[in-house]
């Protein structure tokens, strides 16, 4: 791992301090569920690592290293590969720890990222004896279902924030309801700029640890290896782009272009990477396309870019703001329609959550078929104006 | 550069969270079956297959909440067979910084075994898992299984030399010898749990005419899940199965719930029929049920015998469960007011007009059943 380290260095990577953790590759799942190694106990995370260990049982995915970005930056890593594997994987978590350490939406990196959580924990156990664990998961249900909401800077003023106005406003809440709704939105502040950098931040450690194994003395066997692991990495997928590729083919662009691709990792995310940099050429080298329903659709590279940048903007969630409180105490949310209508299935449960936290009718103003819809629930269902 | 620091697996070795977040997911299931319990019991996926076989059930799973967009089944992906040389994969990509959720999955398809399901209903209903203790004279003893200690008089040689010979033999020494303190083996006395009661399940069902398809799977169901909760408690169960239109007669299980016949009803006749078998085969025989599963169109001239008939099927059951299977909007027939009326306590009367029912009729049947164990 000195090696890597000292070879992507001298490359021109720049990385925070880093720590390996060694651990088994159930660890890793559970970490893979939480986000972090500890966190607050609820019942979705078990449903996520129920759907993880699925996947990994079924070999359709293997998860070689998770991060915790902070400072120092935490690396965790399945013990059990080969060595040409740990190079890899180390090379490939040194350029994520450099993207953390330059990359503007990473610039505020909580130093005590770790303690935090395990704080947040902490205090919420102290809530589920105090007050029981029925109440603690009721609120969390609720809480955890806006989680989405959440941008970190946005909106300027902190009123509007969906999951701050409720904690600072609601008149059904207690102070320890109110405590836990903060501290879901602090953690969901937390992991916000990983969701909205994903693709960028794939294809920079997947661009770097391609050259760095190039650099350093590979024996036969490990060549083969390694380009057997290249190519399960960048094994282009059906009905979902591979973001390992996505951006491994732009950062190689522009690289071959002469552009400075260290200024590019600092200053974009997702949205500003792709709408800058994939070009018309790439996305038909990369056979990108949108599927209609399971079936082939559309090869047109403008419309894909498109579709493509409404699915990584916000990470595809909508944004539902806070526009104030109505003349019969209604909630009035709003919500910025960006091109893509909202889903309707699942609105009902969602609003139900915040008539839950907010304790009275909820109103939500957005557009369907092209025309304003304001939407009401007042405890029992949707009506639509 | 910033400085690279390793740390072995071994601060991982206490690490269990992730079996505490699997097993809070578990219970949230079991809390949404249980909300779910009276659709799922009456799923006709259940009656067709084995015990350990899995059913899958749909179950809706409430959390995944929260805002999102509607893309209208459009995805951006990679085209297949374009690209040179490589193959596109329909699997997910390796590796991440954080695990991929799918958008839009509103359902859990949740599977478990019939099994599983009956302990769920079981605990749903509060069954009172009754196994009197028996009186000390009636208590048998017999040696159970080896232990480590005991006392000298319950030495078992054999095992005792068995293991002694292993351990000789992890020194490649091919004897018995030196006879050691920790290859003692010695039996261990245990409680005789002896045969566990016999149920008798008497059920009859009405084939008149009126019994149409839909009626025939309420009753089916519900019997199904009655037999089946009684079983758990009890090692054997006889099953005898009678219909009735104005005629009645034994039938076997198959024939029980596909025969249709048609004509008219005259509950007295199989009454009757239950009463002789009851006395003819199991006389001594102290758990009997009998269930009636019936339209309630009996003939008003046969009221009067059928009462005189129940209130001595009544003194030989510990159940005796009448189950209107009607129409929707249907009034209960007068032949279950005059059984309600009776007031005996192992009769038990309950309606089932639709699949929903099927719980509330099992759980108002189950409910306050007393019954002995030889």
């Amino acid at each position: 791992m000195e090696l890597v380290a000292e070879v992507a260095s001298r490359m021109g990577l720049d990385f925070l301090d880093t720590c390996f953790h060694l651990c088994p590759s159930s660890v890793l799942h559970a970490i893979g569920a939480w986000g972090v190694p500890y966190r607050f106990y609820h019942w979705i995370f078990g449903q996520a690592l129920e759907r993880i260990e699925a996947r990994h049982l079924a070999r359709a995915a293997h998860i070689y290293e998770l991060m915790v970005p902070a400072e120092p930056c935490h690396a965790f890593l399945v013990k059990d590969g080969s060595r040409l594997e740990m190079r890899v994987v180390a090379a490939h978590v040194l350029a994520h720890s450099d993207f953390f350490k330059h990359n503007i939406y990473f610039s505020h990196l909580p130093q005590d990222a770790v303690y935090r959580f395990a704080l947040h924990a902490g205090r919420m156990a102290c809530y589920e004896r105090m007050y029981g664990r029925d109440k603690v998961e009721r609120i969390l249900d609720a809480a955890l279902a806006l989680s989405n909401q959440v941008r970190p800077g946005f909106p300027k003023k902190r009123e509007e924030d969906l999951l701050f106005f409720l904690a600072q406003h609601s008149p059904v809440l207690g102070g320890w309801q109110r405590d836990v709704i903060l501290m879901v939105r602090e953690e969901g502040i937390y992991f916000w700029p990983q969701t909205t950098t994903r693709i960028i931040n794939e294809g920079w450690a997947t661009y770097w640890h391609t050259h760095v194994i190039r650099r350093l003395p590979l024996t036969e066997e490990e060549a083969v290896e390694f380009a057997l692991l290249q190519s399960s990495v960048l094994a282009p997928t059906r009905f979902t782009p591979n973001y390992y590729l996505l951006g491994y083919e732009i950062f190689n662009y522009l690289a071959r272009r002469g552009e400075n691709i260290f200024s590019v990792r600092s200053l974009c995310d997702d949205v500003a990477f792709l709408e800058n940099y994939l070009t018309a050429d790439l996305i038909t080298r990369l056979g990108l396309c949108i599927y209609h329903q399971g079936n082939l659709h559309s090869c047109d590279p403008g419309e894909v870019k498109r579709k493509l940048i409404q699915r990584v903007r916000n990470g595809g969630h909508p944004y539902v703001l806070v526009r104030g409180v109505g003349s019969r105490r209604e909630l009035i949310l709003t919500h910025l329609y960006e091109n893509v209508e909202l889903d309707f299935s699942g609105l009902e449960r969602t609003m139900a959550q915040v008539h839950f936290l907010w304790g009275g009718n909820v109103v939500l103003e957005t557009v369907t078929r092209g025309r304003k819809a304001i939407i009401t629930y007042d405890g029992r269902r949707l009506t639509l104006q | 550069m910033g400085k690279i620091t390793v740390f072995p697996e071994d601060e991982w070795f206490f690490y269990r969270e992730g079996e505490f977040l699997k097993e809070l997911h578990r219970k949230k299931l079991r809390a949404l079956l249980r909300q779910n319990l009276a659709d799922l019991i009456t799923q006709e996926a259940i009656f067709t297959c084995r015990d350990k076989e899995l059913v899958t059930i749909p179950l809706r799973v409430v959390a995944e909440s929260g805002f999102k967009l509607c893309f209208g089944g459009e995805q951006v992906g990679h085209r297949a067979g374009d690209l040179t040389g490589v193959r596109v994969v329909e699997r997910c990509v390796a590796g991440g910084t954080e695990a991929g959720k799918e958008a839009g999955e509103d359902y859990f398809e949740g599977q478990l075994t019939v099994e599983e399901l009956t302990e769920v209903l079981e605990e749903e209903l509060r069954i009172p898992a009754v196994r009197p203790v028996p009186s000390p004279e009636e208590r048998k003893w017999g040696f159970g299984g080896l232990r480590p200690y005991g006392i000298q008089n319950n030495v078992d040689a054999k095992s005792t030399l068995l293991v002694n010979l292993k351990r000789n033999s992890l020194v490649r020494r091919r004897e018995v010898a030196e006879l050691r303190r920790v290859d003692f083996r010695f039996r261990w006395w245990e409680e005789d749990q002896g045969e566990e009661g016999e149920l008798v399940v008497l059920a009859m069902m009405d084939t008149s005419g009126s019994m149409s398809q839909t009626k025939k799977f309420l009753a089916r169901s519900a019997l199904f899940w009655i037999i089946r909760l009684l079983t758990r408690q009890f090692s054997r169960v006889d099953k005898v199965f009678l219909t009735h239109h104005v005629e009645s007669r034994e039938v076997s299980e198959e024939e029980f719930f596909t025969k249709g016949e048609s004509g008219g009803t005259r509950f007295s006749s199989v009454y009757e029929l239950a009463l002789r078998i009851i006395s003819r085969r199991y006389s001594g025989q102290q758990n009997i049920i009998a269930l009636h599963f019936s339209d309630g169109d009996n003939l008003p001239s046969d009221n009067e015998k059928c009462l005189s008939l129940v209130k001595k099927l009544a003194q030989r059951c510990f159940l005796f469960g009448y189950a209107e299977v009607a129409a929707q909007h249907y009034r209960p027939s007068s032949w279950s007011y005059l059984l309600a009326r009776l007031r005996l306590p192992p009769v038990k009367t309950v309606v089932i007009r639709e699949k929903r029912e099927v719980l509330p009729a099992i759980k108002s049947m189950l409910s306050g059943v007393k019954y002995e164990s030889n």
